[in-house]
């Protein structure tokens, strides 16, 4: 079987693109961003979720911290320390609102030598729709560390940053 | 005769597709060509680089900013100078695409207080006309070091405690906004 020159060279480059989209797709970065879009799908909501179906979300969002889990959301939320912790906060702020919409940008992803842990620094953007109707905006920059814990990426901790510095 | 009607009937649909030609690409469609890129090219410039376009979101900035009003941020505003008080800036977070803004009230090397929902810098009474409500914000004496800002929203309204504003370093302003 004879392939011509042009054939080749398009053949050639398909698999290129192909294996630099492969890369591109399974690139820790990529794994990273789509671990942290994973957590704010499973938290957001359009309309109330009452019992079971709050804890499956917040169980969902759950299994994306690994066991020793650290969050510091700054004032006036309190630490909350391991997976479980971490759990129940967000299924209480599942229950104690109508709907809440979180989303993930202006992610930077430093992956550390070795490929099994990272440093991420991002902006949380939340929409909230309180039980009485009210609604509210908040957005938070957060720096997040992450590790590769039993073969996917899992936070370990999230501090938010103080963007301005309180005066009060 | 049906011959010629046939003619004029295929002409007339030679003549529109010209002119939807015509109007669509114009009469050198190299040269609209090259125009519709160049502007391509100075709108990116010009939004992604210069102003950028912020849509507000919440009520921190009320009156002067509504929730969902479309605002831009110029980037060069500070390129030759520095923030001014009464400013309304935009301050970075991770990155830009989502930025807080508030008003500055405070520059570097001002004390600046809030007694009573009133703002004093340096002992006298800051003349806000922008601000609509007040509560009962009590803030003690703020010293602001070389490159620190207290930026604040225009609401003050709300709870205190639902209100964003402290110290801003110069870094994280982006630019001045712009309203119309």
């Amino acid at each position: 079987m004879v392939i011509g020159a042009r054939r080749a060279a398009l053949v050639a480059a398909v698999g290129a693109a192909a294996t630099g989209a492969w890369f591109w797709w399974s690139s820790p970065e990529r794994a990273i961003r789509r671990a942290l879009d994973d957590v704010a799908a499973r938290i957001s909501h359009d309309a109330p979720l009452q019992g079971l179906a709050a804890a499956a979300a917040a169980a969902g969002a759950q299994d994306a911290f690994t066991p020793d889990a650290a969050i510091e959301p700054g004032p006036p939320f309190g630490r909350l320390a391991g997976r479980d912790a971490v759990g129940a906060a967000v299924a209480r702020a599942i229950l104690a609102t109508r709907a809440l919409q979180v989303e993930i940008v202006d992610v930077q992803v430093a992956v550390h030598a070795g490929g099994a842990s990272a440093d991420v620094g991002c902006t949380a953007r939340a929409r909230v729709v309180h039980q009485d109707g009210g609604e509210t905006v908040e957005a938070r920059e957060l720096s997040i560390a992450m590790k590769r814990h039993e073969g996917r990426w899992r936070i370990t901790a999230i501090r938010a940053v103080d963007v301005l510095e309180p005066v009060s | 005769m049906a011959d010629t009607t046939v003619r004029n009937a295929a002409s007339a649909t030679t003549t529109d597709r010209l002119r939807l030609r015509r109007f669509v690409v114009g009469a050198h469609p190299r040269r609209t060509l090259l125009r519709a890129a160049a502007l391509t090219v100075l709108a990116y410039a010009t939004f992604g680089w210069v102003l950028l376009p912020v849509r507000g979101q919440g009520a921190s900035m009320a009156p002067t900013i509504g929730d969902g009003q479309l605002v831009l941020v110029n980037r060069w505003s500070y390129w030759r100078s520095d923030p001014q008080r009464g400013d309304i800036v935009a301050l970075r977070l991770a990155g830009r695409r989502v930025m807080y803004v508030k008003r500055i009230v405070g520059i570097p090397g001002d004390r600046v207080r809030i007694a009573d929902g009133v703002v004093h810098v340096n002992g006298r009474r800051l003349d806000e006309p922008y601000v609509r409500q007040r509560s009962a914000w009590n803030v003690g004496e703020v010293a602001l070091e070389a490159g620190e800002y207290l930026v604040i929203g225009d609401n003050r309204g709300m709870p205190m405690q639902q209100h964003e504003f402290g110290k801003a370093q110069r870094s994280r302003i982006v630019g001045r906004v712009i309203r119309w």
